[in-house]
This record gives C-alpha cells, structure tokens and sequence, in this order.
C-alpha cells in the first residue's frame, strides 16, 4: 500500500484555498475493497471537489441538483451499477468516503482534489490535512505549496503529529511561495521499532500568515471579480463596555462552575484600563456585581474576581430577566453619557441551560431581549455543556449582532472560554463599511460590519467591470479608537494577471469561486430569516443555481461521480447538519501583544493634515490616494524650487488667487466640503472656480457640473461631458471632455482648471476642480492674491537642510520676505498627467497656512463674490 | 416545637437507571426544572418565604404549589434540589437524587419535614406548572406520547425544542412516528426534526426530517435519545405526534446484534447513519 498526500502541485495557497491530491494504490494486498475519508470542517467548506479513481477508468464528478443526483443514483443502484457512495454526514466535519471493488493484484490510484476557504484566527492561516493510513505506507507524502502574492511573513508546521516527527518536515520558504515537505520512511512511521503499527494517526498542520503592508487592506483583483482581505493590526484596542452575566444555577455545580470561575479571573485580569464592566449573575434571581457599569481598575478587577470566586451556585435558571437586567445596566450608562462615543458595548451570557424560571417561552425572550437591546450592543453567548439547548443561545447571539459558541463541559471549558473571550476582547474598529464605485462593481458581499476585531480578517468580494476600468479604489469608512478612519487603496485591475500567468499553480477563477462562496454562505443565513414563503424560494432558487454554476456543495446539491461509460455511479451528498458559520470575517483571536504605538495613519497628528506628510506613493500597483484640499505648489522660476503650503478654510469660502487690476484678471475659487470630517478635519476643496476678464468684460465659471462663459447679458455653457470649445472676444475656453478646462488669451495667458471626478455615493469624498497656472503667465507686476502675488518672484534663500521628526522628510530652513521658516520636504502631486495617480512633485512645504511665505495672513485673501477684486493688497 | 422528620428512602440503583455514553455518566445531569416542577426562592435569599407567600410566589407564575408525588416524580428523572421548600398542603422538604454528605444525610429521595403546623415558618417553595415551555421536556416513562407545541394545530415559527428520552439502562427507545408534518424543504433547511442517538445533539446524529412523509420508526443502540425540533421564520406545517415504547433487552444478547432492518424499522447499531 502507498499513500500519497499531495497538497502541492495542485495548491492555491494564494486563494488561501487548498487542494488534495491523494493516491491510494493497492498492491499484492488480498484486501479488494479500499476506503479513504477526506475530513475538512464546515466552516471552511469546499467549493470543489473532483474524485478520480484510476484504475481501469476516470471517474467524472458533477454538480447536480440534489433530488436530480439522488434519482440518477438510485437509477444505477437499481442496476446494480452503483460503484459505491460518497458521502459526508458529520457535524461540523465534511467527510467523503469511496468505496469501490478493487480485483486483487491490480493498481488503484485514488485522487480527491478539493478546494477550502482557510480564514484567518488567531492572527494566522491555518491549512490542516488529516493523515490517517491506518497502516504502514511504503511511500508517504504530504507536500504543501503555498503561493501569497503579498508575501509570507513566517510558515510555521508545529508538530502536531507527536515528537516522534521533530525534524522531518523541511520548509523552504521564499518571499511569495513556500514549500512544506513531510516525507516519513517506513522505519519513521513505525510506533516502534518492532511494530508494524503506524504512529502516523492526527492532523498535519502547517500555519502561515502574510505581510500587510498598506492599512486599507489588499484590493487584489482577477478575471472580472475582486477580493479584498482586510486585517489591519497595529490600531489601539477600542474601550469596550461589558456586561459578563453568568448562569450560577444548580446545574453548573461542580466542574463547570469552577472552570468557569477560573476563565473569569483571566478574563477579567486582561480587562484594559479603559474598559468598563460589570458581572451579573443569576440563578432564579439576578444579582448584580454592581449595578452601574465600573471602570477595570486594578482593585475593582480584583475586586469581582473575589465575587466570583464566591459564588455557590444552586437553583433555577432565570436568563430572561438576567439579560434585560444587564441590556438596562447597558442603557442607563449611555444615558448618564458614561460611555466613549468610541467604545463597543457587548453582553456576554455564560449559560449551561435552557431557561427554568420566569419567562420560558424561548421565542418570548428572544423578542423581549430584541426589543430592549440597544442597536449597537452586541450579545455573545457561550453555551457549556451538551446538555444545553445551544440553538437558543445561538439564535439569541446572531440575532444581536453576536455570535454563539458551544463549550463542553470538561477539563477544557476553562480555556476554550478564554479563546473564544480573545476572540471579542480586542475590538480594533466599529461601524466598518467598504464602499466601492457603483459605476464598475457589482454583486457585492456583505460590506459593512458592525466591528472588527483584532487577529481576524474581513474580506469582502464582489465583480469588476473589468473590460471599462482601469483602476478600482475602495473606501473603507470604520471608527477606530481615535479618530474616523477613512482607507482608501487603489488597485489596478490587471496588477494581479502578470503574477499569475507565471504561476501555473494558481486556479484562473479563485476570484470568482471565493466570490461565489462568500456569497452563497449569506444567502444562506439570509433564507433562515425569510419572512415569506415566497422570498425563500427565491433566495433557494439563487443558491441552487449559483452552486451549479460555480460547482458548490451545497446543501441544495449533490455530486454525482460516473465513469465515461456511465455505468457506475457515486453519490456525494452535502451533511445534512448544516451549521453555517457567520458573520463572514468579523471574528478570530487576538493576536497578543499588540503593538501600542499608534501608526501615523491611525491618528491625527498635527502635520498629518499636510499634503507633504503624506507617505509616497508605493511604485506598485496600490497607492494610497491623496485627499486634495487646496493646496498650493509655487514653482519658483529663478531659484527652480517649488513650495507648498496649505490653506484649511470652510466649505462656502472664496479665496482669491489671482487679483491683478492692471491687467483686469481676476481668478477665486470657492471651497467646498467633503461629505464627512475625515480625522476629525473636514476636508475642502475647490468646487466653482470664477475668471473675470474686466477688460473683456468676460466671466468665466467653472465648476464641478459645468462651464459658464457670460459677456454681460450674453451667457453660454458647455457641459463637461463633451469635448468642445468656444471662442469670444479672443478669449478661448476649450474643454476636455470629464477631464479639464483651458482658458487662453490672447497667447500670453492660460489656465488650466482639472476636473477630479470622485464615484457616485463616495461616502467622503465629492468631486472637485484644481487650478493650475503657468508661470510664463505676464501678469503686471501689481498683480497679487494667493498665486498672483509670487509673479513677480520673492528672494528665497533655503539652507541648513537637516532630518526633521520623520526620517524620510528632512527639514531645512527658509528665508523669504524678511521670515525665517522651517519647511520641510516633501512631495506633492501634480495631476495634469496623470489624473488617477498625479505624478510627483518635489517641494519645500510651508506651514500654518503658509504664513510668512504669502503676504499676511491667509484670511486676507477672503473675497466676498466669485469676480470680486482683491481689497488692499 | 417537635420537628418529625420523615424519610423515605428509595433505593436507587444507578447502574439499573441511567445510562454511561461516551465516557459521559448522564445521571450527573441535575435538572432545575422538572416534569414541571421547579425551586423558587425569595428574592431576599434562602428560607424567607411563609406559607403564604410561596403559595403566592407560585400562583404569580401562572402555577401552584407542587404535592409530593409531583415532586418525588421530578426526583427520579434528575430534579435535585438542597433547598427545603413548601410544597402544597403546607408539607415541606426537598429531593435529592445523589447522595452527598451536605445534603439529604446521605440519603437519596425526598427529603420530608412534614406537613409544617407553623405555616408562618420561612422556607424556599417548590412550583408546578407544566405548561410555562412552549415545548421540550424529560422523559423517563416506558412509553409516551409527544407532539409538536400546538398539535393538532400548526406549529408556530422560530420555535426551539428539545426532548430527551431517558430510559432504564440495558432498555432500548423504539420510535414511532404517528404523524409528520413539517415545512418541506431542500436538505430540511427551513424547519426540521432531528433525531440523535444520545443525550445531547452533538454525537449519534441518526437524522434530520421534513415534509409529510412518515419517518421510518427508529429504535435506539442505547437507553438515551435527543430529539430537537427547529422552525425558522415563515412557513408552518401541522406538526407531528410521536410515540416511544421501552424495548427491554432481549434475553439471548446476541439476538439483535448485526440486525440492520426489519421491515421499516431501522436499528442504529453502532455509529451508523441513516440514508
């Protein structure tokens, strides 16, 4: 007998789903009837399974409607013509198992190929094949590739077979791929050396997990579908508000009690000092701890560790009461406006019973708590035992924004307790929404959760319309501890095909079948919530025609194994227990020691407003976007440098930039605001720009919907969605169809006015214009406002150039107008190329509103109309 | 005051009575509420309500004092309790199903103080009321009949019940299903009855079933089974009525092993799965 397990050639890592290959191959052996089980848990279920039996023939495997497959079985069964059944019927495992006659002496090679979605827990990916031969193989393998575009950070194999095993896996690891290798002798494999036993009999485990480089997650796009992974660490914990209400009746006497005290008193030890809490316990009656939300200082901790310890529990099980007590604990600490704005409220019930007291009509209590619960409390519930009717506990949790966990009552309960608390007790961000164009993407995933915890992932998917984009930039909105977070990453939509193309290992349509698994896992928890007959159908309709189309096991499909001749068939149906897991990427564990410095991008530093602060953008394919506040870039011809600085104003504004009265021109813009503060700073930008030509008699007026040019009670407009232009008292005004204006007069003047076209329904940002102007502009030398006073140009002297706070951003020191300025360097973007991107600029950035770089104060440069002149210059 | 003290011991043999099932010994399974019957002490704590008042705290509920034969019939499928409470007629006492040395002097049964003359006396209560579930409940009789909440009418939506048979050691559970009707539904996705062949529902999954075809009766390996009924949220059916009879074991022990079907009835012999 041979055993091969081949989780290599045929890998996606990348996908972070894998594939199996395993050969059974029958010897000398007398045995003619072969069986092998393939495990893989439901949660990361299959999307596609092929079984080939290599003997005298292939077996072909297809998707079928359920009650199609089992009727074609049964066809075959009656012909006695069945070659054996497939089939997967565990709780929470999948198993398949074939069985077929193998004549003695003959070849038999037995192949699963199946693909798994590996979700990230516990901060890492964790791929596990079962490895039970049963027996001694001559040649056993397990070899595991892994692929990661965005790099691997570590790829750990612990010894999860035994210490008998130490050393015999190798790793080789590269930057992108990896390489597990196990290959045990027969003399390895042996318990002893006498044996004829084998000791290989447990899981094979390889855990891994890869870098994250850019905040907003990776936006990695493929044949027409995105994905978008998103799993930022490096964020301070958000104060959490919790309620432990914890079952001290009669039944949890004994070992269940204690373990539980004894989770308790490290759940309540890890308690950060921001958090507030406090412990409800019930039996008939409900006690409280104390009866106002505490915060976890340390002699309060220790404290409710010494009630808890304390606690006999005896008699009935009131968890009606019990949880509306602490939903009313919850409410008035809101009320008393206890509570960070910031902080996530949850309830965690700890539970080993159905309900014995008070009211017990189980759907009564789920309405009761439904009612009284406040919409952003999340309810955890923690079922222990297998006594308990864990489906109440469960339909509680994910009626509220929860989930639910069954602990059994043994040696263990202590610490999976723990784990599942690590699951919940970072919350890193709440209130997180992906937003994506509408324009180019559709059939989107689930893409706004209530939180985001640390050591877990949210992916979101959905499609690209690949064939008229170019780019996809994705927002994610979330409020994280300090600030409003907003995420932006721009991906290009073929970035992905040059990496994968090289890579023969990677399955051309993961995008998709992630996609298509993600989807059919919602409209399955969505068809248990149907409230009509009607609506279920539809819903089942959906499901049963994506599983075919993207051959999905479901529980509405079977697969049906035939041979080319078809005269043997195999039937795999799906369990029938299906516990579908939730809340696709919300939870995991935490990862420790998290790291207490708060990023730059995390938090509203007081130059993090400044263009110049901004990170550069990577030469890959992401870059993360700059916001376009009216910032200010003067190019300096004599001294061929460019300065910049920024003017933060109010949405309504006009600042003047251009007043020069002897040449009758005239240019202001007004500000517009973004759609929301982002870090707490509201952006603006320019919305309507005003030309005035006195000389002329012309006013021009640009903004972000059209183009007005009036000659007194003469008035034309031009739209920017075509390309055209109009000519009037030899004052051009040409524009480029969604992408800019030029004005030209007289060929000694032009501006260029750049439309920044933002997707519909961006949850921050609107669309705005950028002005630029030529310096070869002759204005007179009177000329002035924020752009005109620098053509006639000022001494600028910059030297003593030093490392400034950031390394990358050295500062210098400036002498300009009688001032002595610290700038510092850095880039600014220049969009009249590339309107996605911009290209870089380099400049010296000055602050506080360019004070002492531009006469006076930036105030006084506010003009009350959109042609009005500078005042007083 | 003379306190009689009146003790009826009856004898308890475990082994004869519950059943031992992966490593799990299922008479370690309290109940806090049995056949009906449940504790109730006084918000203030232990031993703080009269007569009166426990009458009271009982009839608030929706229920009434719990008699002694309700209460000793909660004791034997697991109700223990080491709190004396008032029972109906003024009698105080307690049930204890294991006998420990803190509790019930050793003794198992129903612990009697007495039908009390001083009715102004503070104990906990002892309550009846078999009707506050919507449905679900411990059975240990030979036989029984029990059907979905509501039956002959629909059933309603989002309901949850569980129903645990318990039988004497050595006995079998043979089911019959006398009635089924269930939302019908791919995989039995929407609503559905699960059967297991155990105490919990997380080891011998025999099946799941909807639609208004009779299951095929199903008799147990053990002296224990789960049966949990889920319903989502739209559609209802009208239910089911199913019947369960002790099987004793047979006298020659060889009997039945191997035996896989006779006639519609399948016999879970081991870790099998109905198809």
């Amino acid at each position: 007998v041979c055993c091969k397990y081949l989780s290599g050639p045929l890998s996606w890592g990348y996908l972070r789903t894998s594939q199996s290959l395993m050969y059974l191959v029958a010897g000398d052996d007398k045995i003619s009837i072969y069986s092998y089980k393939v495990k893989s848990t439901i949660t990361s279920r299959l999307v596609d399974t092929m079984i080939q039996i290599v003997g005298n023939c292939i077996y072909c495997v297809s998707i079928r409607e359920k009650s199609a497959a089992r009727q074609q079985y049964a066809q075959a069964r009656a012909k006695g013509k069945a070659a054996g059944i497939v089939r997967s019927n565990a709780l929470d495992m999948e198993n398949f198992k074939a069985e077929l006659n193998v004549p003695g002496g003959m070849k038999v090679q037995f192949e699963i190929y199946y693909q798994e979605v590996i979700r990230r827990k516990l901060g890492s990916y964790e791929y596990v094949i079962p490895l039970q031969p049963g027996r001694l193989a001559k040649h056993l393998e397990v070899d595991v590739r892994i692929i990661e575009p965005q790099g691997l950070r570590y790829v750990h194999v612990p010894n999860s077979l035994g210490d008998h095993f130490a050393g015999i896996t190798t790793i080789t690891k590269g930057e992108k791929k990896a390489h597990v290798s196990f290959k045990p002798t027969v003399a390895q494999q042996r318990k002893c050396p006498t044996c004829s036993t084998t000791s290989v009999d447990g899981n094979f485990v390889v855990t891994y997990d890869v870098h994250r480089e850019t905040k907003a997650g990776e936006l990695e796009i493929f044949n027409g579908y995105f994905i978008h992974y998103f799993a930022p660490d490096n964020l301070d914990p958000l104060p959490k508000n919790i309620l432990f209400v914890i079952d001290v009746s009669g039944s949890m006497w004994g070992l269940k009690m204690k373990q539980t005290v004894e989770a308790m008193k490290t759940i309540l030890g890890d308690l950060r000092s921001d958090d507030h809490f406090s412990i409800v316990d019930f039996n008939h009656n409900v006690r409280t701890w104390r009866d106002d939300l505490v915060a976890a200082t340390a002699p309060q901790k220790e404290d409710a560790k010494k009630y808890i310890q304390e606690i006999h529990p005896n008699g009935g099980t009131n968890i009606n009461e019990a949880l509306l007590r602490a939903i009313f604990i919850l409410k008035e600490a809101s009320n008393m406006g206890m509570l960070d704005p910031n902080s996530v409220s949850m309830i965690i019930l700890v539970s080993d019973g159905d309900p014995t007291v008070g009211e017990l009509k189980l759907t009564k209590i789920q309405k009761n708590v439904k009612q009284n619960i406040p919409e952003d409390v999340s309810l955890f519930s923690l079922g222990i035992g297998f006594d308990v009717d864990y489906d109440f506990l469960d339909r509680l949790a994910h009626d509220n924004h929860g989930m639910a966990q069954r602990i059994f009552g043994n040696q263990e309960t202590s610490s999976q307790m723990k784990k599942f608390y690590n699951q919940v007790s970072t919350p890193l961000l709440k209130k997180v929404e992906f937003n994506y164009p509408q324009e180019s993407v559709s059939d989107v995933t689930q893409n706004s959760f209530d939180n985001y915890f640390g050591g877990s992932e949210i992916v979101v998917a959905g499609k690209v319309d690949a064939n008229n984009v170019q780019h996809l930039q994705s927002i994610i909105t979330a409020t994280s501890s300090n600030a409003e977070l907003v995420l932006e990453t721009l991906a290009d939509v073929e970035g992905l095909d040059d990496f994968l193309k090289k890579e023969p290992h990677a399955d051309p349509k993961f995008t998709e079948k992630l996609w298509a698994y993600l989807t059919i896992n919602q409209l399955l928890a969505e068809r248990n919530l149907a409230p009509t007959a009607a609506l279920k159908r539809n819903i089942t309709r959906s499901i049963l025609q994506m599983s075919l189309d993207h051959h999905i096991v479901t529980p509405f499909t079977a697969m049906l194994i035939e041979n080319p001749e078809g005269n043997e068939r195999m039937l795999a149906d799906s369990p029938q227990d299906q516990k579908i897991g939730c809340c696709p990427g919300t939870l995991g564990v935490a990862s420790n020691g998290l790291d207490k410095s708060i990023p730059p991008w995390a938090k509203p530093t007081p130059t993090a407003k400044h263009p110049l602060n901004l990170k550069a953008p990577n030469v890959s394919t992401h870059i993360t976007s700059v916001d376009n506040d009216p910032h200010f870039i003067i190019h300096l011809l004599k001294s061929q440098e460019n300065i910049c600085f920024n003017i933060d104003s109010e949405p309504g504004k006009i600042l003047n930039l251009v007043s020069d009265p002897d040449s009758g021109i005239v240019v202001n813009g007004q500000l517009i605001g973004a759609k929301k503060p982002e870090n707490k700073k509201l952006s603006t930008y320019f919305g309507k720009i005003g030309f005035y030509f006195k000389n002329k008699g012309l006013k021009v007026e640009i903004s972000t919907e059209m183009i007005t040019l009036k000659d007194g009670s003469y008035s034309t407009a031009l739209s920017w969605s075509d390309t055209g232009s109009i000519i009037r008292k030899r004052l051009l005004v040409s524009v480029k169809k969604d992408r800019s204006v030029t004005i030209a007069m007289d060929t000694e003047m032009s501006f260029i006015v750049l439309l920044h076209r933002v997707w519909k329904n961006h949850p921050v940002n609107v669309d705005f214009l950028g002005i630029y102007i030529p310096p070869t502009n002759r204005f007179s030398p009177s000329a002035h406002g924020l752009i005109g006073q620098f053509m006639s140009e000022p001494e600028v002297h910059i030297y003593n150039e030093r490392p400034g706070q950031d390394p990358g951003k050295p500062e210098a020191t400036m002498e300009v107008k009688g001032h002595k300025l610290t700038v510092t360097s850095g880039l600014q973007k220049d969009y009249r190329t590339d309107q996605v991107f911009g290209t870089n600029v380099h400049c010296w950035f000055v602050h506080n509103s360019g004070k002492g770089f531009i006469d006076g104060h930036y105030k006084d440069y506010l003009v009350p109309h959109l042609y009005s002149l500078l005042k007083n210059p | 005051m003379i306190v009689l003290i009146f003790f009826f011991v009856l004898l308890w043999n475990e082994a004869q009575s519950w059943g031992v099932k992966n490593g799990v010994l299922h008479n370690s399974i309290w109940l806090e509420r049995a056949a009906g019957v449940y504790h109730r002490e006084a918000r203030a704590g232990k031993y703080q309500l009269t007569y009166a008042e426990a009458k009271a705290v009982c009839e608030y509920e929706g229920g009434q004092l719990a008699t002694y034969q309700q209460l000793e019939a909660a004791r034997k499928i697991g109700f223990h309790v080491c709190a004396a409470g008032w029972m109906a007629k003024g009698r105080v006492g307690y049930p204890i199903v294991k006998a420990g040395s803190s509790c019930g002097f050793g003794k198992t049964g129903i612990v009697d103080y007495g039908i009390r003359l001083n009715r102004s006396e503070r104990w906990d209560v002892y309550c009846y009321n078999l009707h506050a579930k919507e449905c679900g409940g411990i059975f240990t009789d030979a036989k029984h009949i029990f059907k979905s909440p509501g039956y002959p009418n629909e059933y309603e939506n989002k309901l949850i019940c569980y129903w645990h048979i318990r039988l004497k050691y050595g006995q079998r559970i043979h089911l019959q299903f006398l009635d089924f009707d269930v939302e019908d539904d791919t995989a039995c996705m929407a609503d559905f009855l699960e059967v297991y062949d155990s105490y919990d529902d997380i080891t011998g999954f025999v099946g799941r079933y909807c639609g208004d075809e009779l299951p095929d009766d199903i008799i147990s390996t053990g002296n224990l089974m789960t049966l949990k009924f889920l319903s989502d949220a739209s559609v209802t059916a009208g239910g089911f009525q199913i019947k369960y009879v002790a099987v004793d074991p047979p006298s020659k022990p060889n009997d039945e092993k191997n035996a896989t079907s006779q006639g519609n009835t399948n016999f879970l012999s081991g870790k099998f799965g109905i198809m």
